[in-house]
């Protein structure tokens, strides 16, 4: 096939057996003038080309196909992005097809320029990303903020409250000085928290796990499922047991059979006789589909490296290792294969139903190690909802080092941020 | 006598707002952990609570639900101070029966105008 537009209206043309003056008087120009067409002497776009595309019985992008398609698709998507003005002009975009035609260097600025807009996108996104939700950062900002509150405050007693004793100004400004003090530690903690990460197989994981949530690119590019967007673990997607729990169930399957399991994680895994593992997968991928609630999952190696996390509302999870030692899915991995099911109340506020198991990941015969896995899964709970199956309710957090449950006997290490 | 109590961890803060407080001719009480501090706010019965959402030990929405939960706490106005400004936030802090939600830093002029305003238009008490 012909790589220009007037290469292919030449070859759709003579495989329809239309001479040059036939199409030509079709389209109501002059043999001449398609000569230079579908020798690329001319551009041809807009009405032009659809009449074109009409008599000669193919669709436009057939005549546009390749990287001049792409390309158009990409200056459309370019010109949408352009922020709406009084003062400027907008886009033509019925003359699209003639620009790319007629000026392909400086459609190729365009289009790399495009190319490293949306890259330096995505890359804000996953900075805007990391400062929602993560548990160290999130903190840190919060105790600056209450410094800069602190000295904020003070300062203005001392300059507004003009009449106030010596003893107490000499007080306020020892006080200013003290937590200028540590606002300096607040703000050099924050700066640790943005030096280079060094290129982890757990980072690489966190980020290749990022949903796509630009609503732009969602918009350009179908939903692919949330298996393939997230990139489950390999040994997940090629094992038997997801693919039997990918096709038995289903949120209708779960309906019919919810008076057998109640919609309790590990029932479903019982009823469908299935690894609770996949079942927990499979549930990640249905969430918020029929009575399902939004899960969240996180899962660990026994060294509590991350090998895969998806977040959802308020539970932050740690993008390497390092959570709170509290949660089920650290205590699953000593009880390999033992279901555990608890409630989960963050010092925060937010309250979480969570399931975790363990189990045998691989096992190096030769040095008689044996590596396992442990996966939670989670969906938040009203507060006031009652644990179920009479598990228990455990006070937890994110991350010691953030973890302001002071008299937890499972700290293990102090809470850094207010320590003098 | 107007009597407002502050729950906050943050020792310079309390310092501040204490002195700003007293100048307006309040008496003020405070509490810095998060455990048991409804407890006390209960038996103080304040005119206003000023509370710190992220407190030692319990955060300051579960102790604004504890005080809201108890027939004495029903009405004494609640004014949330935090550095966590996000909708969820505010969305919790009103579940949990905070009258007014205010982020840090703020000017101590806007604090003391909501104080008054709470104060104002709090629900009289025996």
């Amino acid at each position: 096939m012909a790589q220009t537009v007037g290469g292919r209206i030449r070859e759709f043309r003579k495989q329809r057996g239309h001479k040059q003056s036939e199409l030509a008087a079709f389209v109501g120009i002059s043999p001449t003038y398609l000569n230079l067409i579908e020798h690329d002497k001319r551009a041809v776009a807009g009405k032009l080309l659809s009449e074109f595309a009409s008599i000669l019985q193919v669709d436009r992008t057939q005549l546009l196909r390749g990287a001049t398609a792409e390309v158009i698709e990409q200056l459309q998507q370019a010109a949408r992005q352009m922020p709406l003005s009084d003062n400027t002009p907008s886009a033509e975009l019925d003359d699209i097809e003639l620009f790319t035609t007629r000026f392909p260097g400086w459609v190729n600025v365009l289009s790399h320029q495009a190319a490293t807009q949306k890259r330096l996108e995505s890359l804000i996104e996953g900075l805007s990303d990391r400062l929602s939700h993560d548990p160290v950062l999130s903190e840190t900002i919060h105790i600056m903020l209450s410094n800069i509150t602190a000295i904020r405050s003070i300062s203005e007693l001392l300059v507004v409250r003009g009449s106030m004793d010596e003893e107490r100004q000499k007080s306020f400004i020892q006080s200013i000085f003290l937590e200028s003090k540590r606002l300096s530690v607040s703000a050099e903690k924050l700066l640790e928290q943005f030096e280079p990460a060094s290129s982890t197989l757990s980072e690489r994981h966190s980020e290749k796990n990022q949903p796509l949530s630009s609503d732009k690119y969602q918009k350009t590019v179908p939903a692919a499922p949330l298996s393939e967007q997230l990139k489950f673990p390999e040994n997940l997607t090629s094992s038997q047991s997801f693919m039997a729990a990918q096709e038995a169930i289903t949120i209708e399957a779960l309906k019919k059979s919810k008076n057998a399991h109640h919609y309790q994680p590990f029932l479903i895994a019982d009823y469908f006789d299935l690894p609770a593992r996949a079942v927990f997968y499979q549930l990640l991928c249905l969430s918020n589909e029929g009575d399902l609630p939004d899960y969240g999952l996180l899962e660990v190696d026994n060294a509590g490296g991350v090998l895969f996390r998806h977040e959802v509302s308020t539970m932050r999870l740690p993008s390497r290792s390092g959570a709170c030692p509290r949660w089920p899915v650290y205590r699953a991995l000593g009880l390999t294969g033992e279901p555990v099911i608890q409630k989960l109340q963050f010092i925060t506020g937010e309250t979480y139903q969570a399931y975790a198991i363990s189990s045998a990941r691989k096992r190096d015969y030769a040095q008689l190690v044996p590596v396992s896995q442990s996966v939670m899964l989670f969906h938040e709970v009203a507060g006031d909802e009652p644990a179920q199956l009479a598990t228990p309710v455990i006070d937890v957090g994110f991350h010691c080092s953030v973890c302001r449950h002071t008299n937890c006997t499972d700290r293990r290490e102090v809470y850094a941020l207010f320590d003098e | 006598m107007t009597v407002i109590s502050i729950v906050e961890d943050e020792p310079f803060i309390i310092e501040a707002l204490r002195y700003l407080f007293e100048l307006e001719g309040w008496d003020v009480h405070t509490l810095e952990d998060g455990a048991g501090a409804a407890d006390a706010l209960l038996e103080k019965r304040p005119s206003l609570i000023v509370l710190d959402y992220m407190l030692p030990n319990k955060s300051g929405v579960t102790v604004a639900r504890e005080v809201r939960s108890h027939p004495l706490g029903e009405t004494i106005p609640i004014l949330m101070l935090t550095a966590k400004g996000q909708s969820k936030d505010r969305h919790m802090a009103h579940l949990s029966g905070v009258t007014h939600f205010m982020t840090k830093p703020f000017a101590n002029a806007e604090l003391v105008a909501a104080v008054k305003t709470l104060l104002e238009t709090a629900p009289k008490t025996d």
